[in-house]
């Protein structure tokens, strides 16, 4: 008879893989922690650090649903892109039973989740007084442990569930949609509605905590049901089937479509970029999680005003002069934020170079290709991703009030809005916004990969031990404004508090502009340091820089024209509106690609 | 004449392990080159040095006259890699891998690609992932050679592969040197392959370039020597140019490097005789440098 491995050895075996992957992870946050616990104990005036706690709470809220949901949606790319798990196959042939199999990795991350946490609420929480379910976090980080481990089971058992890793996003995307816009709409204090009585309000004590309670057992249990299958089909020899496909093929040779000849080096490799066949994940994964919404919103919209007012506001505001602005662009900062750095288009730029780390990959660095072409290649290819999820997302738009209309409830209103016709202005400008969606995303997806190919870890950490000093810096040079800001505090909206508070707006976006043209500046310097490398190692020709910044400019100038055009007059002045473009438009970023890839095919 | 490959005292460092030491290599159009050593001496870093994938420390490498890491693109064009790694996109399929390299190489010969796809047994449907490592590397191989590179770099093609890979590999190796003026710098650990079809053989180890000799030069000038003492010897003899020695008691067997008469002057000069010598083979050459325990006197 075989004994049983004991306990302990198999939580060391799985606990030492899970460690050495997540240990970055978890040293940035030891980092955070570090640098908010020093930003509580700063001195700062009373109303700065009423505001703090205020923002605090905002932090718990938002980055939880934030940082936890990445975690699950990276792991789900990681395994599209790569065609493998994210753990070791080796950890399939471990002698464990299927429980401990599915436990104990939950059981570890979990854990090492709580205890950041709870180190989180010692550190700040308790210090500033205010009130946060200390619990939600908790069933939020079970939810979406047992969600990964529940996706990735399925997609070892059959290749093609792999996309069910994307129901991870809607979840968490959809709970920070709600925080968002009941941040917006219904004030600051989002623990306002706990206690209210709720189905399983026994364990639970608000809709969020039963949902995430919900889908922490369901994918939990669908986990152990599936183990004994995946754990077979990862047993078998990696060529097994493929062996038995081959015969067939032998057998029955399919026809091989010959396809148009590549006539250079960069139509060769925008054809490997655009290929890939997760160029179309992103338009998929953002459409399909914002339908998710839609539906998600449908059910709840009779229990959450914030979920209401998601639901009715995108018909309204897109008749609206000027509300489709805040609404479809916060929609697209969303969707880009969410989706572009960690999409698939930028999984796939990075790929592995010859030394195993994130780079450019050898196969790619060995052809006669230039980095500059290399990198164009890509920007085309996140490109046409990106034209794809905005035209996706233009349909999404356009269908939502049609949603609207078949919940019920609201019809006469939904239906005045429909008949009242637009204005051509409106429509113009509706597809200014349509255009910049697939923009910001692109922004987002090639904006940031420089960084990975540049060494993304020490930037990270430095990120997260200085970020939080800064946070304090500018707390304390806006001490005025969030003196005038206290509505927050008190429970006001977003929304009202700033439109009832004129004077406080203009202060503020006084305050932001001299950070802006701070930041433009420091993109000034960096742009020109990328420029002098680049001519140095003569990686792009003198007038293809020009043509490069040329594009930038010509964008820029129609982005500013356009919206200053059609906005309503004395909204945002055109200087207002060129700092905004200046700082999501990226020219140094994709610079500093060409610069980093060069330097890693060259190390 | 300017050398295909030229490398000039190339050092290279990873943090504080030196991985090529004052390297100096060159090799002429039309020749063959075997780079042999142990595992971890140096010999894909100095290939990486030739792709430029590696900026060297100090020296210079020069690929058809041109910097490979300042002049890329001219330099790779005229380039067949192969390597041990299997580097291909799991996701391709092979007829996609042909157009996508067509693309790259205006001397692809789609004519001769498609004549290896069927040599190699390959579908041209296939996804590579789908396909066993023998097949990957054939699907490599046919990558390398269907644009008939000036320069061939395999950097242990043959390692972990069957016999009949491991012949289709050597037989493109030939097909290739048959071709006038084409080069070909390949590492391996196989010395029979590299006996085979090397002109020159270089063994590098810690990083350091032993020797760089032509492959007869090499065979005549390294004996294999039987020696017989009087007395039983329990340490090894140390005798003058002898490469490694090894045995014990009163029979020893000396990697020598020199003519069988300088072998015979030595040998008396140590008060031993010959029992035996011959041609040493390039396997006992490698292990004599590789682990060497004699040394002159």
């Amino acid at each position: 008879m075989t004994r049983a491995v004991p306990f302990r050895m198999t939580f060391h075996a799985f606990l030492w893989p899970l460690w050495e992957r997540n240990k970055l992870g978890y040293k940035i946050a030891a980092c955070v922690l570090f640098g908010l616990t020093i930003a509580v104990y700063l001195p700062m005036s009373d109303v700065t650090r009423q505001f703090l706690s205020s923002v605090y709470s905002l932090i718990c809220v938002f980055l939880t649903f934030t940082v936890v949901g990445f975690v699950p949606y990276g792991m789900g790319i990681q395994a599209a892109a790569q065609t493998s798990s994210t753990y070791a196959k080796v950890i399939f042939t471990l002698p464990v039973s299927n429980e401990d199999f599915v436990f104990i990795p939950i059981l570890i991350a979990i854990g090492g989740f709580t205890f950041l946490w709870l180190l989180f609420v010692a550190a700040s929480i308790v210090p500033l007084h205010f009130y946060f379910p200390v619990e939600l976090p908790i069933i939020q980080a079970a939810a979406m442990v047992g969600l990964t481990q529940c996706c990735w089971l399925l997609s070892v058992w059959k290749r093609s569930l792999v996309a069910l890793s994307m129901l991870s996003v809607t979840v968490v995307g959809f709970l920070q949609f709600e925080v968002m816009f009941g941040l917006l709409f219904e004030g600051t204090a989002p623990v306002a509605r706990y206690g209210t009585a709720i189905p399983g309000g026994l364990f639970f004590r608000s809709d969020e905590e039963l949902v995430l309670g919900v889908v922490a057992i369901l994918s939990i249990l669908m986990a152990m049901a599936v183990a004994p299958y995946a754990r077979h089909q990862a047993s078998l020899s990696r060529w097994k089937l493929p062996q038995r496909r081959r015969i067939l093929a032998t057998s029955n040779p399919a026809p091989v479509v010959l396809k148009p000849k590549l006539g250079s080096a960069l139509s060769a490799q925008t054809w490997f970029e655009g290929s890939r066949r997760f160029i179309l994940l992103v338009p998929s994964a953002t459409v399909g999680t914002a339908f998710a919404f839609l539906g998600l919103a449908s059910l709840l919209e009779s229990r959450e005003a914030s979920m209401a007012s998601l639901h009715y506001m995108g018909p309204s505001y897109l008749l609206s002069p000027w509300m489709p602005l805040p609404l479809l662009l916060l929609a697209g900062l969303y969707f880009a934020v969410l989706f572009g750095p960690t999409s698939p288009t930028a999984a796939s730029m990075k790929g592995r170079n010859h030394f195993k780390e994130p780079g450019i990959n050898a196969f790619v660095a060995i052809r006669p290709i230039s980095s500059a072409q290399l990198v164009t290649a890509r920007l085309f290819m996140a490109a046409k991703s990106s034209v794809i999820a905005g035209v996706a997302l233009a349909v999404f738009f356009a269908l939502w009030p049609i949603g609207a209309v078949g919940t019920g409830g609201n019809n006469a209103t939904v239906l005045s809005h429909l008949v009242s016709l637009p204005t051509i202005q409106n429509l113009l400008l509706a597809a200014v916004i349509l255009i910049s969606l697939p923009l910001l995303l692109w922004c987002f997806q090639v904006g940031n990969v420089f960084m990975d190919l540049f060494g993304v870890k020490g930037w990270l950490i430095g990120i997260g031990c200085a970020g939080p000093p800064l946070i304090y810096l500018v707390l304390q040079f806006m001490d005025g404004t969030l003196y005038k800001l206290d509505f927050l505090r008190k429970g006001a909206s977003v929304n009202t508090g700033l439109l009832e508070h004129p004077d406080v707006l203009a202060k503020l976006i006084g305050e932001l502009t001299i950070a802006g043209v701070v930041l433009i500046g420091i993109k000034a310097v960096l742009l020109v340091i990328s420029v002098i490398r680049i001519r140095r190692r003569k990686l792009v020709e003198d007038r293809n820089l020009i043509a490069y910044g040329g594009i930038w400019i010509a964008t820029a100038t129609a982005l500013v024209g356009g919206f200053y055009a059609l906005l309503p007059p004395g909204m945002l002045s055109a200087p207002y509106l060129a700092l905004i473009v200046a700082l999501v438009l990226p020219l140094n970023r994709i610079l500093m690609q060409i610069v980093t890839v060069d330097s890693n095919r060259h190390r | 004449m300017t050398p295909i490959v030229d490398i000039q005292n190339v050092t290279r460092s990873f943090g504080s392990k030196k991985a090529l030491d004052n390297v100096t290599l060159t090799q002429e159009k039309g020749t063959v080159v075997g780079l042999v050593g142990e595992n971890g001496s140096g010999k894909t870093t100095l290939i990486k040095h030739v792709l430029g994938l590696l900026k060297p420390d100090a020296g210079t490498v020069n690929v058809f006259g041109m910097n490979p890491v300042t002049d890329p693109v001219p330099v790779l064009a005229q380039i067949g890699y192969l390597s041990e790694e299997d580097i291909l996109p799991a996701w391709m399929k092979i007829h996609e891998l042909q157009r996508y390299m067509q693309g790259f190489y205006p001397t692809w010969d789609q004519e001769y690609a498609d004549q290896l796809v069927q040599e190699f047994g390959l579908d041209r449907t296939a996804k590579l992932l789908t396909l066993s490592k023998g097949q990957r590397a054939r699907a490599g191989l046919m990558a390398a050679l269907a644009y008939k590179p000036a320069l061939l770099l395999l950097d242990e093609p043959s390692s972990g592969l069957d016999p009949i890979v491991r012949r289709d590999i050597l037989g493109a190796i030939v097909r290739t040197i048959a071709d006038e003026g084409r080069t070909v710098l390949f590492s391996s650990h196989l010395l029979g392959e590299v006996d085979r079809v090397a002109d020159r053989v270089a063994m590098i180890k810690n990083g350091k370039i032993v020797f760089c000799e032509n492959l007869d030069d090499l065979k005549e000038t390294h004996l294999e020597l039987t020696l017989v003492f009087a007395n039983s010897r329990p340490v090894p003899p140390r005798f003058d140019r002898a490469i490694a020695a090894e045995g014990s008691g009163k029979e020893w067997s000396i990697v020598f490097k020199g003519t069988t008469d300088e072998a015979i002057a030595a040998a008396q000069a140590i008060d031993a005789t010959i029992a035996e010598h011959r041609w040493a083979s390039l396997d006992e050459i490698f292990v004599a440098y590789s682990r060497p325990t004699g040394g002159s006197e």
